[in-house]
């Protein structure tokens, strides 16, 4: 999903303060923008806080919202993997897939990341007025849940309603997303 | 960004009263004041506690320091290096100028703040800045922006 990335690269401004992850061979850097008006570090909380017009931006989309926080790992965890990132306050992500451009809105996002016995958990969990759109139809759920490694949506009081298609007859039933597998 | 108390009472101190060897911190240059009292071109090491204590942990250097009632520092050209324990460089922050205040272990600035790791992967950048050290908090109050440069990631998008 691509706005895993715009919250997680976000999210990656685990600064200076954590370790940058090591480079994949072969691939070129590519940059991730993070404004904000206001920031804050908290040491003893080990969070970073962006708040006030937080815009991140990177190859795939644009993630907006009012206010970005980001909980650092214990200081020495392996990885420097960020455990939970919340974006709150009027979220919204654009992204492009296939020249289509996708819209997701919710009052809060929260990427949450563990790993327990060898097992990665990882997910984004929309709530409140959450919803996807594109021009295939639109989605919405109370929580809208992200599972980043089954690669789906799942949710509860989960609906999906499909745009009528242009053309008859060549329809499928792939959902607006091609989310639901 | 952390900067040790001991390190910048050091730094008090060697701006106030003369360059000398403390502990395991060290001012690395010679400290010039000229006749106003104001120091220039200094620089304070501090270094790492067993089982390193030969590698340099951070260093701190000015162009200029200007000692001002109360206790307070005003830096120019602050910049703070910091190191890993095998001697690779870690981050660097800089500012143009900054105000430190030695009974409250506190740094700040109405002016730029610049952060960046050493590796030139993240770039942190904003107005006004105020640090305080004993909590370890840091503020940067206005126009932040950040810049992260990473590998470009097989999208994971279904």
């Amino acid at each position: 999903m691509k706005f895993y990335c715009l919250l997680f690269l976000a999210g990656s401004c685990g600064l200076l303060w954590s370790q940058t992850n090591p480079p994949v061979q072969g691939l070129p850097d590519q940059e991730v923008g993070l404004h904000s008006d206001h920031f804050y570090y908290d040491g003893r909380a080990r969070e970073l806080v962006y708040y006030n017009n937080v815009v991140a931006t990177n190859w795939e989309g644009k993630l907006t919202c009012g206010r970005l926080t980001i909980l650092l790992p214990p200081e020495g965890s392996a990885g420097g993997h960020p455990s939970t990132m919340v974006a709150e306050t009027n979220v919204v992500i654009d992204f492009l897939k296939n020249g289509e451009t996708n819209h997701i809105t919710s009052d809060k996002a929260i990427y949450a990341y563990s790993l327990v016995n060898a097992v990665t958990n990882e997910t984004i969990t929309f709530t409140g007025h959450a919803k996807g759109e594109n021009a295939k139809g639109w989605m919405t759920g109370e929580p809208l849940v992200w599972d980043n490694i089954a690669d789906r949506f799942t949710g509860t009081d989960f609906k999906t309603i499909l745009k009528p298609a242009p053309s008859s007859g060549n329809g499928t039933n792939a959902g607006p997303f091609n989310l639901l597998k | 960004m952390k900067m040790k108390c001991a390190q910048m009472t050091l730094l008090a101190g060697v701006l106030l009263a003369g360059c000398k060897k403390s502990g395991d911190i060290a001012a690395d240059a010679p400290v010039s004041k000229d006749a106003a009292g104001h120091t220039r071109d200094f620089a304070c090491v501090e270094y790492y506690t067993q089982p390193n204590p030969t590698q340099m942990k951070s260093r701190l250097s000015g162009a200029e320091a200007q000692p001002e009632p109360g206790g307070l520092l005003v830096i120019k050209q602050f910049k703070l290096e910091t190191f890993n324990t095998n001697g690779s460089p870690q981050a660097i922050v800089e500012a143009p100028e900054c105000v430190y205040d030695t009974p409250n272990n506190t740094a700040n600035s109405a002016g730029h703040l610049q952060l960046r790791s050493s590796d030139g992967k993240i770039r942190t950048e904003g107005d006004g800045f105020l640090w305080r050290q004993d909590d370890s908090f840091l503020t940067i109050s206005n126009n932040v922006y950040t810049v992260i440069k990473t590998s470009v990631r097989k999208p994971t998008m279904p």
